[in-house]
């Protein structure tokens, strides 16, 4: 199904600014690739709590916080960041959920 | 942008055979970092205090993790420190043992990204690196295969 705005995902770390910026590029990339229209912002773990998004992408430790906000569709969790393919399988899977729901 | 990986890194690297907690490895880090005026004393405990308070997400990949604090918690400049614990330390995380104790100051959201974007390319075979790296004797040969791979990774990529 055919979206008229991009999506909004934000990569979460507890302070906003390491992993999150690392993953943040990390998904810039891949879903570029993908030709997915979206926006991709960082987020500490307080923004993460409260923020509204389609996605959140975040690490196992962050996951339980996100899980309590109900103004995000989709979590993605990622255990290890080195792992590109992991990252961009999760990550596509929750974009095709979003498009089928 | 910012500086590149090993600019930042400069010569902070330190080898130990073990240490007696993960506590203690970030406290070395962060040591480093305030030894060479790239962070204020109080931000080796802030980095502590932040894996305590968030959790060990810090180990972001199999045998690494990158301990950091917030900009205002006495980061004075970009910089890293590596850590090097050849028998691997635990920091709860899935990701344990952990090797490598990558800590970085950063002063604002923007001068690290260049680094990240280098530790990218690291972390794609992180186990591989981590496994060479514990067998090296010196600083100076940690770093010459650090710039190894960052070098012919990065080449790849293009």
């Amino acid at each position: 199904m055919a979206r008229n705005t991009p999506l909004k995902i934000v990569a979460a770390c507890g302070l906003g600014t390491g992993t999150a910026l690392f993953l943040k590029m990390t998904i810039d990339d891949i879903l570029k690739k993908a030709n997915v229209d979206a926006i991709v912002e960082t987020a500490d773990a307080s923004i993460a709590q409260a923020v509204s998004a389609d996605i959140v992408v975040t690490a196992q430790d962050l996951v339980e916080l996100v899980r309590r906000n109900p103004r995000v569709k989709e979590i993605v969790e990622i255990t290890n960041y080195g792992n590109l393919p992991e990252i961009r399988e999760k990550l596509l899977d929750a974009v095709k959920r979003l498009e089928q729901s | 942008m910012g500086l590149d990986f090993l600019s930042a890194l400069g010569d902070r690297i330190q080898l130990v055979d073990t240490v007696s907690s993960w506590q203690e490895a970030v406290k070395m880090g962060g040591q480093m970092l305030v030894e060479h005026g790239i962070a204020n004393p109080e931000y080796a405990d802030k980095m502590i205090a932040v894996c305590q308070e968030l959790g060990p997400y810090i180990a972001i990949a199999p045998g690494i993790a990158i301990p950091h604090a917030r900009p205002e918690d006495g980061a004075k400049s970009f910089g890293l420190s590596l850590l090097v614990v050849k028998q691997g330390v635990e920091f709860g995380s899935h990701n344990d043992p952990v090797y490598l104790v990558l800590s970085f100051a950063t002063p604002d959201k923007e001068s690290h990204l260049e680094f990240l974007r280098q530790l990218a390319t690291l972390l794609q075979n992180v186990e591989d690196v981590a496994r060479v790296i514990v067998d090296k004797q010196t600083p100076e040969q940690v770093r010459s295969y650090l710039q190894q791979v960052i070098t012919s990774q990065s080449n790849e990529r293009r």
